[in-house]
């Protein structure tokens, strides 16, 4: 993940070029995608939020300052999407949005158990360098280069978020 | 941690957004028609999209010249066993990851010319007299017996070999300082031989927190039965350690350029990964292929292979663009000179054998159905043999 291309795409398609949405929208997109879908835990939704996340970023793009990290601004924009989402739903539907969505039918895209427990027991910085690196496939280092953090945290920190995800399934096998 | 591992990769496809979301956007912001007509081309420019056709034939080739490298692996892995490791886990250097990628596109690429006339006989073939079969058995041996009837001439018996010359003997291509020949044997015995002319650039050897990474490209030629294809890779190795666990892992991506103005693309992605936790060693091979099409793929194929033991098994996922992604599981035990296939085609999940079957000089290839359902397909004409059946039902 090179942030300095990443810049001339996103110069290129403040200038216009619709055709550098493409390159802009492969290198973010997982990073804003699992910083929202740790918030909403639900696949439909969380990509209703990503979709949102562009059009509005897109549309005030002269807004973000260039080389101020692109990605974490669009991952910001996301997570407010996110979480007036879930304060919008919290309001029409009184239940724990988080833990029973899918008893009251609030959830429309349930996630494999592992992501939902992981979203659950991890701190939202471990839960999004573990999607990253295991689920996105990206390499620590790109993780680190797009999170604005040492290669060691990331590495660090998917470490210690698989060896909770596992000390958290052992227990759950023997109950 | 390593299960957890792959069960998180397993189930991505689950999780990770669909690819509608980017289109969404697209039309939202009024983007959606100039991404169609002005497709990001690989190396820039625009380029008229092809004729219906010839996104048939493309993508019929792309299929059929994908399984047969998927057909070549194991029987290629077979002839290095023994109890031993494949080949796959001893690819290490820079070299090795080149030549098994310029192998594997130079095999898809090589039967191009062969795809036309060979899709004309799986046609006329199409209707044989296979009658132990139920019909879903029968369209899944018709769906791929049509492959390997194209794909025959990379199953080849031999190793894929190669050697490096000093400089190119070619003038033409005097440019290039690296000049690699790879050889391997079809079914037939027959040679085949690709030609890689190429330079390597060592982009910088980065080390930090205990992870040292060295970053190749690669940009050249690869010649295949005369034909001059333009490739470009990269290659990527990296190894990460800490107290408990090392990962090592190599990339390599090698494309090769259909057609002079680059818009058409075949693109190899292969991914090595070796992994040590607490003493147990556990390695993953990958490979990706994508059809890409004026800045649009077309089709993308996810071939692994994966080694525990004794137990090979290779792994094939097909999307094509808007359809159902199918689904084989190939899987060799005890060297045998057959594959167990776990395939879900069109949804459907079904299980078989293919054997490569050699008999009074003839070879052809037996699936075997539960319910004793079996059936031969020949390789070259499409006919085929039941049972005791004489081979003149070709009615």
């Amino acid at each position: 993940m090179k942030t300095a291309a990443l810049e001339k795409h996103i110069d290129a398609l403040r200038a216009g070029d619709a055709r550098a949405f493409d390159a802009v929208y492969e290198q973010t997109n997982r990073t804003v995608y699992f910083a929202v879908l740790y918030i909403v835990r639900d696949k439909m939704y969380a990509e209703d939020i990503l979709q949102e996340t562009y059009v509005r970023a897109l549309r005030s793009l002269d807004s973000y300052t260039p080389g101020t990290n692109f990605t974490a601004w669009l991952a910001r924009i996301g997570k407010n999407l996110a979480l007036n989402h879930v304060k919008r739903a919290k309001r029409e539907v009184f239940t724990d949005f988080q833990e029973d969505t899918y008893k009251y039918g609030t959830q429309e895209t349930q996630l494999p158990y592992l992501f939902d427990l992981a979203a659950k027991i991890l701190s939202e910085d471990e839960y999004e360098i573990l999607m990253l690196c295991q689920v996105a496939g990206y390499k620590r280092r790109e993780v680190a280069q797009m999170l604005q953090l040492p290669v060691g945290t990331v590495t660090w920190k998917n470490n210690e978020a698989l060896k909770k995800l596992k000390k958290e399934l052992s227990k759950e096998g023997e109950e | 941690m390593k299960d957890i591992k792959k069960m998180l990769r397993e189930q991505a496809p689950n999780v990770l957004p669909d690819e509608s979301v980017k289109q969404n956007i697209c039309r939202e912001l009024g983007m959606a028609q100039p991404m169609q007509e002005q497709a990001a081309l690989a190396h820039g420019g625009t380029k008229a999209l092809p004729s219906k056709k010839t996104w048939i034939a493309l993508t019929a080739l792309f299929l059929v010249l994908v399984l047969a490298f998927c057909l070549l692996l194991p029987l290629l892995l077979k002839k290095g066993t023994g109890t031993g490791p494949n080949k796959f886990t001893s690819i290490e250097t820079t070299e090795d990851f080149y030549v098994y990628g310029a192998a594997s596109v130079g095999s898809l690429l090589s039967a191009r010319e062969q795809a036309v006339s060979a899709s004309a006989k799986s046609f006329s073939a199409a209707a044989p007299a296979a009658q132990d079969l139920s019909d879903s058995e029968q369209k899944i041996v018709d769906t791929v017996n049509g492959y390997l009837s194209l794909v025959e001439g990379l199953l080849g018996e031999g190793n894929i070999e190669h050697t490096q010359a000093e400089t190119p003997s070619d003038p033409a291509y005097e440019n290039y300082r690296y000049h690699t020949t790879i050889r391997y044997k079809d079914l037939l015995g027959e040679e085949v031989t690709y030609e890689l002319y190429y330079n390597e650039l060592l982009n910088g050897v980065e080390q930090e927190d205990g992870e040292r990474e060295e970053n190749y490209d690669i940009e050249g030629v690869l010649v295949v039965g005369g034909t001059a294809y333009e490739v470009y890779g990269s290659r990527e190795s990296s190894t990460e350690e800490d107290e408990s666990e090392s990962e090592s892992e190599n990339e390599l991506q090698f494309t090769a350029y259909l057609n002079a103005e680059k818009t058409q693309y075949l693109r190899m992605e292969q991914k090595t990964e070796l992994e040590t936790e607490e003493g147990e060693q556990e390695s993953e091979q990958e490979f990706e292929y994508t059809f890409v099409s004026d800045g649009e793929w077309q089709e993308r194929t996810e071939v692994k292979y994966e080694q525990e033991g004794e137990e090979l098994e290779l792994e094939i996922r097909v999307e094509k663009r808007g359809q159902e992604k199918d689904e084989l599981r190939f899987r060799r035990e005890n060297k045998a000179n057959a594959l167990d296939v776990e395939a879900k085609i069109g949804g459907e999940d079904v299980r078989f054998t293919i054997e490569i079957v050699s008999e009074n000089g003839k070879t052809f290839y037996r699936y075997r159905f539960s319910g004793n359902h079996s059936s031969d397909a020949d390789r070259f004409e499409g006919s085929w043999h039941h049972g005791d059946d004489d081979d003149d039902d070709d009615d």
